[in-house]
């Protein structure tokens, strides 16, 4: 009897791994662990034909689910100015909750943890083109969500650099965004800042613009070595400190080489895109003028964190 | 037997299942190799048209970690940093040279402009009836019953005809072929002919008959369509490719040519037809239907009106129809009425946010419900400088992305950031683009913007109540004029009634009929009260026709009053102020009559109304009436008497009291003598309001307002004479302070003076300014303290004195490293400094000036930089007054 108990639930294993769906929001979150997230499908229920159409698509056909990795689906309707029915309907979903910030456009895929942040989305037309593209960029999401959070775990566990090492890791990985309380003490990442003034600016350039080049470009490379910061915030240190240098009258040559290193810091970002841009834009008709260009020089591999060649 | 049940549903289920289960493992196979492929996953943020990858220079030597790490000791760039080591290059900080991307906020708010001036009706050469040159006289209440009664019936008609074409009347007459349309003056003679004849006497009835068949009121329209463009205009558009066709179907469609000449304000009509016909050559078999004729209309008459080229039209025309036909536009766009489509497809900058580029982008990124784009300016950093440093006002701000994001103007700024403007922009070309009514707005140093949800508008990101919206219908940019004319077209049938009423009117007195005009506009503003075009077209008929005709000119008053200014206060004093009024009060020669219309208006408002207004306009005007300066006191005391009882208008009308002496101010001894009355009665008027405590709010922001202007205006006596005031009346809302600080010698001799910042008062700040003289006072206030420039802190002292030091007091310690300053002056003009540098010790800033022992009238106390500093608590300036003596 058992035998055949057991059977019966090995073949029916694969259906669950497909995706579960929810009752409700809190439901959701309640079944959320650190490898299946909740899949909201958020779609806007009474003014907007597209997503209607995807709606139709992408859950009555159950198109996306075969790329939700087993995580907790919700479909959420989204009113415009609505009536009692809608508001009853829309609270019978997510209660007296509101959709975690962060949701830019409807329809859209807001993968959300337990806590209920927003630790990716697929929200733009292009993404949610149809079920292949948007399930494409949802199973990077929730793969990349199972190995942020196994680093986060692995960062509460430590302390010090190894910390600092494994969230700034965290807060590195594409497609997945840091949740609001990492380290659950308060929002205290350790990781280093780069706040920005009332006006938006960043304090770093701030400081910079009381330094000559020198000690600026000195300050930049002490921030950076120091190891405290992502990728992004690596990009905004060159950002800044290129300013400077810009505004300064820095040569042309120095210029390349900041937006090189600003640029390969990650190339597909809009930093990235930034550095790109910044040396059609700031380089090349000085270059063009007759200013020296930017030489560099075969790298011997060491790098602020140790030698590439060995690693 | 259980056992073979068993079996027997695991045998179905495994069954049944496994053929699920192999195709569930070839999806996930198939899947996970799809999302191993990163060539599959769209780049985030995205266009509707595929991205171009971000262009990678090929590296050159500089390490690339894998990790994300670059190399610092060894690098190109370590070098060349020491390179610099010892250059210290120190450049002037360029210039920004590139295009501004970002407007200055100080340009938002939309220049008041002087009113427009009432157009002559142009009339026809035709022999003058002497039955029809008499102006009629005041309509019996009786009358204007009558045709309140058969507007409304006939409103009623237009709806039914509406409901019962779901939408549109449907109807259609196909009189006048494409060829007839190269002869304009037939068709009109024939028209005319048509017109008058079916309109006999032109009585009520008559006009009510006439109105009821929807034949008439296409002949009506036609006619109107070539009043407004003249044969020639007509012409023009049959010179243009399809431009005959157009005229056909245009003018064989009811609601078609209704939607164009009865929807919205008609300037430069001719070239919004000819622009028509440029849409009608190239769409037109999409112009069979409803949408895209109401698309087309809206678009190229808007683009006309703002003159913008018609390269630009035929792009926004083909965004919204393509957009619509798509279904990627929000539903309410599918039911939009023309004027409302008007806003919309009319929208403004044709290139930067409103460009079909940037459009499609937000329609596509930014799809949220009405009420979503209220807070979608918030998807926006708010920087004022990029990541690099570059200011939001210099092109260097986005430049380096543009490429990236392809020149599109809302996903560069999502990108990169922006201000007021950007957030501002993005959020209403975000409800736009989806076909939403919404428009930015200017409010004095920013910018903020409206989305219509339902049928409100709803304001985001607005930080003052002066608003000046951006896109409007008759020139008039208050909030009062949004609200009106959302009220006008939600009555749209009641509106339709009434613009056909002003048509009439003006086809009358084209043909020299002044009593049936007169009627006609008489009856148009009677049906819609709130038909702004119809009051200013009819004012502009009574100024050619009849502008010494006292009782008219009241008649047009006293209506105003008991319509338009029920609700719209503002709208109605501008409209009396600008067109009733300078006609109106030279007839009037009794100033107690005078008084009494006055009055009539101010009964109507208890409150602002739909937002608060510049009461100013409407006093001057009625100041302007009185005709010598007895008139003007008795006037002031009037205003003052009527509006002080109203919490909203007291703080407002104190402050134009205050502004009216400033004006007058001379050294004549009879406007000194008059400015001297006006300010005991202003005193005297104040010392009667009540502060009790359910209006003791009210009253410290009405005394706040008026010793503000006192203070805007170096009115020292009044300021003084507000202070203590307020000191009475609002006791509890000043501090009560025991400072500790070293003074200094001799007498306080600032306490009786006036004390001026340069801040820019925020309208939580403005309740408060009886603190400003508080700051004077031993027991201390606070002012808000600004530092930029030769702006700061200035005291104007009781008397020309010889002075021994100054005491500021911080709201909070003070930084040390600040480059304070104290300047003299004797006339306020031409300032010194004092020679003598400030010690700051905690939050107190003392100034020693014994030694140097200055003379002057005025003190100022400056700093360098634009930072921020504290507010100021107490400011003590100390010496001897030199009675007399300069």
């Amino acid at each position: 009897m058992f035998r055949y108990l057991f059977l019966l639930a090995c073949l029916l294993a694969p259906l669950a791994a497909l995706s579960a769906h929810a009752a409700d929001y809190q439901n959701a979150l309640s079944k959320a662990s650190e490898r299946k997230p909740v899949v909201l499908f958020c779609y806007g229920a009474n003014y907007d034909k597209v997503s209607e159409e995807k709606y139709e698509l992408f859950v009555k056909k159950r198109k996306i689910m075969k790329y939700a990795r087993g995580a907790i689906f919700l479909a959420v309707p989204v009113y415009q100015s609505p009536n009692e029915k809608e508001m009853r309907e829309y609270k019978k979903v997510m209660g007296d909750a509101g959709l975690p910030g962060g949701i830019w456009s409807y329809p859209c895929l807001a993968v959300v943890d337990g806590s209920g942040n927003l630790r990716g989305i697929v929200q733009s037309a292009d993404e949610m083109k149809d079920p292949e593209t948007a399930g494409a960029a949802l199973a990077l999401i929730i793969d990349a969500y199972g190995d942020q959070e196994k680093l986060l775990k692995k960062a509460r566990g430590a302390s010090g650099k190894r910390q600092t090492g494994a969230l700034a890791e965290a807060a590195d990985m594409k497609d997945v965004r840091m949740p609001g309380n990492p380290l659950g003490n308060g929002g205290n990442t350790g990781l280093g800042s780069l706040a920005t003034n009332a006006t938006g600016m960043l304090e770093v350039g701030q400081k910079m613009q009381e330094m000559s080049l020198a000690e600026a470009a000195r300050y930049m490379r002490s921030l950076i070595a120091d190891g405290y910061y992502s990728r992004r915030q690596r990009q905004e240190i060159l950002a800044a400190y290129s300013g400077h240098v810009r505004r300064n009258g820095g040569s042309a040559a120095r210029l390349r080489a900041i937006y090189y290193e600003m640029r390969n810091i990650d190339p597909t970002s809009i930093y990235g895109a930034y550095a790109e841009g910044a040396i059609k834009l700031w380089v090349e008709p000085r270059e063009a003028a007759g200013e020296p260009a930017y030489q560099p020089k075969p790298s011997t591999g060491k790098t602020a964190l140790g030698d590439t060649k060995k690693q | 037997m259980s056992s073979n049940l068993v079996k027997l549903l695991c045998g179905v289920v495994a069954a049944m299942v496994g053929g699920y289960l192999v195709s569930y493992l070839a999806e996930i196979a198939s899947a996970s190799k799809e999302t191993t492929t990163p060539s599959s996953v769209v780049v985030k943020p995205t266009d509707t048209t595929e991205p171009e990858p971000v262009p990678v220079e090929p590296v050159k030597g500089v390490v690339i970690d894998e990790g994300g790490d670059v190399s610092t000791n060894d690098s190109d760039l370590a070098e060349l940093d020491a390179e610099d080591e010892d250059s210290d290059a120190w450049g002037e900080e360029s210039g920004d040279d590139g295009a501004l991307v970002e407007r200055d906020p100080n340009s938002y708010m939309p220049k008041v402009r002087p009113p427009a001036e009432l157009k002559d009706i142009k009339e026809a050469d035709v022999p003058e009836d002497p039955a029809q040159q008499v102006m009629p006289g005041v309509c019996s209440a009786g009358r204007n019953g009558s045709v309140e009664r058969n507007a409304k019936r006939l409103a009623d008609i237009y709806a039914k005809e509406e409901k019962k074409g779901k939408g549109s009347t449907n109807f259609r007459s196909e009189d006048y072929t494409p060829d007839t349309w190269r002869k304009p003056d037939v068709i009109y003679k024939e028209l005319l002919e048509r017109i008058l004849g079916k309109l006999g006497n032109c009585s009520d009835e008559k006009i009510w008959e006439f109105l009821r068949d929807p034949a008439n009121r296409l002949d009506l329209a036609r006619i109107s369509l070539i009043r407004k463009l003249g044969y020639e205009g007509i012409r023009r558009v049959t010179e243009q490719k399809m431009g005959s066709s157009l005229l056909f179907e245009l003018s064989s469609d009811l609601d078609w040519i209704n939607g164009v000449m009865f929807s919205g304000p008609t300037d430069r009509l001719g070239q919004g037809i000819c622009y028509m016909a440029a849409i009608y050559s190239r769409y037109s078999e999409d112009l069979q239907d409803a949408v895209a004729r109401r698309i087309c209309a809206t678009t190229a008459c808007e683009f006309a009106r703002e003159n913008y080229s018609e390269k630009d039209m035929l792009a926004r025309f083909a965004y919204y129809y393509k957009s619509y036909r798509e279904g990627k536009l929000n539903v309410i766009f599918d039911t939009l009425q023309y004027w409302e489509t008007r806003l919309v497809c009319g929208n403004l900058e044709p290139g930067g946010w409103g460009s079909p580029q940037s459009l499609a982008w937000q329609r596509d990124n930014v799809r949220l419900p009405a009420e979503g784009y209220l807070g979608a300016c918030n998807q926006l950093v708010y920087r004022l400088r990029n990541v690099a440093g570059d200011s939001v006002f210099s092109g260097d701000y986005l430049a380096p992305i543009l490429e990236f994001t392809k020149h599109t103007t809302a996903w560069a700024h999502r990108e990169i950031g922006g201000v007021c403007g950007a957030c501002s922009h993005y959020g209403a070309y975000g409800a736009l683009a989806s076909g939403i009514p919404a428009m930015t707005m200017g409010e004095p140093g920013h910018c903020a913007y409206v989305v219509r949800v339902g049928n409100e508008w709803k304001m985001s990101y607005s930080i003052y109540w002066q608003h000046g919206m951006h896109k409007v219908f008759w020139g008039q940019h208050d909030w009062d004029f949004l609200i009106l004319m959302q009220d006008l077209y939600t009555e749209r049938h009641k509106t339709m009634v009434s613009d056909h009423l002003v048509a009439l009117a003006e086809l009358m007195a084209s043909r020299r009929m002044m009593k049936n005009s007169v009627n006609c506009f008489d009856a148009a503003v009677v049906a819609q009260p709130l038909n702004w075009p119809a009051w200013v077209a009819y004012a502009a008929y009574l100024k050619q026709k009849a502008p010494q005709n006292k009782d008219k000119w009241k008649e047009m008053h006293d209506r105003v009053v008991d319509t338009m200014a029920n609700k719209f206060h503002n709208c109605a004093a501008t409209l009396l102020s600008t067109y009733v009024y300078p006609h109106l009060l030279p007839l009037e020669p009794d100033r107690r009559a005078r008084n009494k219309m006055f009055a009539a208006f101010f009964k109507k408002c208890k409150s602002f109304g739909t937002n608060r207004w510049d009461i100013s306009q409407l006093l001057n005007a009625q100041m302007a009436g009185c005709r010598n300066p007895e008139e003007q006191l008795a006037y002031m005391k009037e205003a003052l008497n009527t509006l002080m009882d109203k919490p909203d208008y007291s703080g407002a009308v104190l402050t134009w009291g205050l502004e009216f002496i400033a004006s007058v101010a001379g050294n004549d001894a009879e406007n000194e003598k008059m400015q001297e009355e006006f300010s005991e009665l202003i005193i005297k008027t104040m010392s009667r309001a009540r502060a009790t405590k359910k209006t003791m709010d009210a009253t410290w922001a009405a005394l706040g307002e008026a010793i503000y202007a006192s203070a805007s205006n170096g009115d020292k006596r009044t300021f003084q004479a507000i202070g203590r005031l307020a000191q009475r009346k609002c006791k509890k809302m000043f501090p009560k302070n025991k400072f500790k600080f070293r003074a200094f010698p001799g007498k306080l001799v600032s306490a009786k003076g006036l004390i001026r910042t340069a801040t820019t008062l925020s309208p939580g700040q403005m309740p408060h300014c009886c603190l400003h003289w508080a700051v004077l006072q031993k027991t201390g206030g606070n002012i808000p303290a600004k530092f930029e420039g030769t702006s700061g802190m200035t005291i104007e002292l009781e008397d020309n004195s010889r002075l021994s030091g100054v005491v500021c007091l911080f709201g909070e310690a003070a930084r040390r490293d600040r480059d304070f300053k104290i300047e003299v002056s004797d006339d306020g003009q031409n300032w010194q400094d004092s020679g003598v540098k400030p010690e700051v010790s905690g939050a107190v800033l003392r100034a020693d000036l014994r030694k140097a022992a200055p003379c002057a009238r005025f003190v100022r106390l400056l700093r360098g930089g634009d930072k921020w500093e504290s507010s100021i608590v107490g400011f003590y300036v100390y010496g001897k007054p030199l009675k007399g003596k300069k």
